[in-house]
């Protein structure tokens, strides 16, 4: 669900984001209920195990507004009771009334977008908020009785050095949270931040910078009792985020609202990115989609190695439909053999796994193997 | 004397240096005695391949036959037989010219005498044709044919007031100088009544008909049904077709004496008409050889590898189908730890591998890898064994070697005098033998040095074009075997020998030659996932390394909110790229990596 309001642009963000006024919040609200109209009738029957609201910044949107949008879902689609609902918050937009409206609603895993706990870093990323801020939505999520609480932060971009993230990393380490995503900073041509680094010329960052934060990131996490589950993200045994599991072993999801992508009974599409052309196209009464393809056999094998080597756990036959794995064992049963035998992977029960100490060279093995697949 | 028969005919042909005309010449010949209509003139017909037009290069033998009815009333056979223009191709020309009886040596006017002017004017006066003088490009403003007349006079033996002017492009004064070929130029000896004896100066395969022989009948006749010998190989054919050369084939009834034409025979492929060749009547025993035929010998090698090991099978049969025309075109399969399946191909010179991997490419859609050419080196073993080695992995152990012998060149280079110490040094970087020197006129001066073959196949023309700013022009013999201190140079990628990179080096340039490869390869391999040794060794020791770090970070950071299209794109990307590596032992390695040996500086 994406909501793409924010307060303010954040200077490395390149998401579909839109002004907030009342008529632009009214306009993305007639279109979402007529997406979801559209939507609904592929999930008739269908239980979902996790709802994600992100963005934008959902938190932008007022209780009375996110009680809206709360009814106009649950009208249209089901909810598993045990689904996990995560709620993208900026640290900045954690107040009491909002937050007991989420808690009231259903909502009971939050992801805070910290970033950095260094005020002259938040600055530069254009963040609205101060260091001390998350810290206390931490506390105030806690006391609504948020057991689920995500930290965002976001490393090896200009300027970051080690010393700085070491703070950052220790400030966080004192938030007792379950979940951490970190994410190595990409330059987008798009974004003010990253026109200044692209313009620089070369990379802005070294890639020797870059793995060394990353694997000082990796050894705080283990501090934090945090251990790797994904490239990015860390967690507490237990605490994955459900919502992004399936997105990298593949499983169906549908999207809603401007530029969310969906991946359905062996189709993808993703929507029209700017807030006003996806409206406009719901008001005309045509799908949102500009972008759609069914997933012919290759490329779904393809995308289940390519999302699956990205788990610590590794790619493993039983979370796999038997016939999705059959075509994944046809194609690259001799690449993975191969690919044992240069060091490249290792087996695990019913799998195999991209070594941790190649964990930021994913890429590489991952392409190596796509190169060697049959058919 | 000539046979009276045989008076109204003249066989010559032209030679120049590059760009100095050649081509133009012949159109307008074929314009001004109607050989062709206008509309079927098109620039430089006779050089009837994409490649020969794009390099301004003849690369096959052509003839074409004229009609001329001269001032004196008399109705004449010219025979022009257009020569290959480059010096791999030395042999095909000399051929050519034996065919002949005259010779045009065109210069241009503002250029003047260059290095091909005269290695082929010496071969023309081996053969002892007369030479008929041309100044070209007289109507261009540069133009000094007064100076240039005097040289050719000098360094050609033609009388500066008979060496005729011309502008090849806007055909003044050529009508004048066919007159003076009819002249000057001897009809063709030879005895129509003799036993059948013709020579072939070339041979090229139709479709249609197999091999076409174009041949220049010395003595006898020959018509179809009569049964032919070839003398080098003893095999006999049955005539079916003999014409004239024409635009097309032109059949006829027989060729005569002093004629040149072609014959068809039922033969299969060019190698069983090699050029030079003598064709006798089978019926008559005891013919004796023309003189100057020789086995096709290449000079330089290189392994040839499909990018793509499924291409293996297509340029096997795209190889056999260039030897069905090209009967210099040598090769046999070879394997190569480091590249697979391919073939070792040896050709006549660098333009000639030029050309054929160019033919590959285009003709043949086949990506190819090509190893470092290499010369024929001479080893003899301290078991008294002598081998030829065309390829570094095969050069024996040091301890097994008594010495080795590696082919040189007697090189003769013209150039305008203010280049001349840039061009000496780089003789002497290449271990170039000064000989001589001599100055052509105050400005210019032509020099001779002995080179090792070996050191100028790869780069040496660019360096000298380079070195000159394009001035200076050169042409080269092979002179023979010299002793000489070469060792094989390896490449070791994380201790594993590469063999395709391995080369055969002077001892003195061992060090320099391995330091450079090593970088130029440290630039070309990109970072694996563990560091890189790259290193230069000489039978196990190493003498230079560069070590490529390990990759760092290839993973894109973010994959969440169910949009994988940017991974995607970048997986197919780096799949492509991943496909284009050679897996050496556990390193990748790209194809231009292969290509980095001819882009090492060798000076």
């Amino acid at each position: 669900m994406h909501v793409p309001f924010c307060a303010v642009r954040c200077h490395y963000c390149h998401f579909s984001t839109a002004a907030f006024s009342g008529d632009a919040v009214e306009r993305w609200f007639a279109g979402i209920e007529r997406e979801a109209d559209l939507r609904a009738p592929l999930a008739d029957g269908v239980a979902f195990t996790s709802l994600f609201f992100g963005g934008g910044t959902p938190s932008a949107l007022s209780s009375r507004h996110f009680r809206r949008l709360w009814d106009l879902l649950r009208a249209r689609f089901t909810l598993a009771p045990d689904a996990e609902v995560t709620l993208e918050a900026n640290p900045e937009s954690a107040k009491d009334a909002l937050l007991a409206a989420w808690r009231e609603a259903g909502v009971n895993r939050l992801s805070f977008g910290a970033q950095s706990f260094e005020p002259s870093e938040l600055r530069s990323l254009g963040r609205i908020h101060d260091e001390a801020r998350p810290v206390e939505a931490v506390a105030l999520a806690r006391a609504h009785g948020f057991e689920r609480l995500s930290l965002d932060l976001m490393y090896g971009y200009p300027g970051h050095t080690s010393a700085a993230f070491a703070r950052t990393l220790a400030r966080a380490g004192e938030l007792g949270l379950e979940h951490v995503s970190a994410y190595c900073y990409i330059p987008e041509g798009v974004t003010p931040q990253g026109e200044r680094a692209l313009a620089s010329g070369g990379p802005a960052v070294p890639d020797e910078a870059q793995a060394a934060l990353y694997e000082q990131l990796s050894e705080a996490m283990e501090g934090m009792g945090l251990a790797c589950y994904e490239t990015s993200n860390f967690c507490r045994p237990d605490a994955e985020s459900r919502h992004n599991l399936t997105y990298w072993l593949r499983r169906d999801y549908l999207a809603l609202g401007p530029s969310a992508h969906a991946c359905w009974r062996g189709e993808r599409w993703g929507n029209r990115f700017a807030t006003a052309d996806w409206a406009a196209a719901l008001e005309r009464g045509e799908d949102p989609a500009s972008e759609r393809e069914r997933s012919p056999e290759a490329s779904t094998s393809d995308e289940i190695v390519m999302l699956g080597l990205r788990l610590s756990s590794g790619l493993r036959a039983a979370d796999y439909a038997p016939s999705d794995w059959a075509s994944v064992e046809r194609r690259y049963g001799a690449a993975f053999a191969a690919a044992q035998e240069a060091g490249r992977l290792e087996s695990v029960p019913g799998g195999w796994r991209i070594p941790r100490r190649h964990r930021f060279l994913a890429d590489d093995t991952i392409a190596w193997l796509a190169a060697r697949a049959r058919g | 004397m000539s046979d009276p028969r045989l008076k109204n005919i003249r066989n010559f042909c032209i030679v120049a240096h590059i760009d100095h005309g050649k081509s133009t010449l012949a159109d307008r010949l074929l314009e001004v005695t109607h050989t062709l209509t206008p509309q079927q003139m098109k620039a430089q017909v006779l050089d009837d391949m994409d490649l020969e037009r794009e390099k301004g290069i003849t690369i096959k033998s052509h003839a074409i036959a004229m009609e001329w009815k001269a001032k004196d009333g008399v109705t004449y056979e010219l025979n022009l037989i257009d020569t290959p223009g480059h010096v791999d191709f030395t042999y095909e020309v000399s051929r050519a010219l034996a065919a002949c009886e005259g010779a045009i040596l065109v210069v241009d006017a503002s250029q003047g005498i260059e290095a091909q002017t005269l290695s082929n004017y010496y071969l023309a006066a081996d053969q002892k044709l007369t030479i008929v003088g041309a100044l070209n490009k007289i109507d261009l403003p540069a133009a000094r044919p007064d100076e240039i007349a005097l040289e050719i006079e000098h360094y050609a033996h033609v009388p500066a007031e008979h060496v005729a002017r011309i502008s090849a492009k806007t055909g003044f004064g050529v009508p004048e100088l066919l007159e003076q070929v009819i002249a000057d130029v001897p009809p063709p000896s030879g005895d129509p009544d003799a036993p059948f004896r013709a020579l072939i100066f070339d041979s090229k395969f139709d479709q249609y008909r197999g091999v076409v022989c174009l041949v220049r009948v010395v003595d006898g006749r020959i018509r179809s049904g009569e049964k032919i010998r070839f003398l080098s190989t003893g095999a006999m054919h049955e005539v079916t077709e003999v014409g004239k050369l024409r635009l097309k084939l032109d059949p006829a009834d027989e060729l005569h004496a002093g004629q040149v034409g072609y014959i068809v025979a039922g033969i299969k492929t060019v190698a069983d008409a090699r050029v030079g060749d003598t064709i006798v009547a089978d019926d008559i025993a005891g013919m004796e050889m023309l003189p100057g035929f020789r086995e096709t010998k290449s000079m330089v090698f290189s392994g040839l590898y499909p990018i793509d090991a499924e291409q293996y099978e297509d340029l096997k049969e795209a190889l056999a189908r260039l030897r069905l025309n090209d009967a210099s075109l040598m090769y046999e399969p070879e394997t190569s730890v480091a590249l697979g399946f391919g073939f070792r191909v040896g050709f006549l010179g660098l333009l000639h591998l030029e050309i054929i991997q160019e033919r590959l490419r285009r003709e043949f859609m086949i990506d190819l890898i090509a190893t470092t050419p290499s010369v024929v080196y001479h080893v003899l073993q301290t078991d008294g064994e002598f081998l030829k080695v065309d390829n570094p992995c095969n050069l024996p152990p040091p301890q097994n070697i008594e010495a080795i012998e590696e082919p040189m060149v007697l090189a003769h280079i013209v150039t305008p005098t203010e280049f001349l110490g840039n061009i000496l040094k780089l003789c002497q970087e290449r271990r170039g033998e000064h000989e001589g020197m001599e100055y052509i006129e105050e400005t210019r001066v032509r020099i001779a040095y002995k080179l090792p073959l070996g050191e100028i196949v790869l780069d040496f023309y660019d360096r000298l074009k380079s070195v000159s700013r394009g001035y200076a022009s050169l042409d080269y013999d092979i002179v023979g075997y010299q002793q000489s201190d070469v060792i094989k140079l390896d490449i070791l990628l994380n201790g594993e020998m590469v063999d395709a990179l391995s080369a055969i080096v002077h001892r003195s340039k061992a060090y320099t030659y391995g330091s450079s490869l090593c970088e130029k390869l440290k630039e070309l391999i990109p970072r694996q996932m563990f560091q890189v040794a790259v290193q230069a060794a000489i039978g196990g020791k190493v003498i230079a390394r560069e070590t490529i770090g390990a990759m760092r970070k290839n993973v894109i950071a973010k994959c969440y909110g169910g949009d994988i299209s940017r991974k995607r794109k970048l997986l197919e990307k780096q799949k492509e790229g991943k496909r284009r590596m050679k897996q050496i032992g556990t390193v990748e390695v790209p194809q231009e990596a292969f290509l980095a040996v001819l882009k090492v500086d060798r000076s």
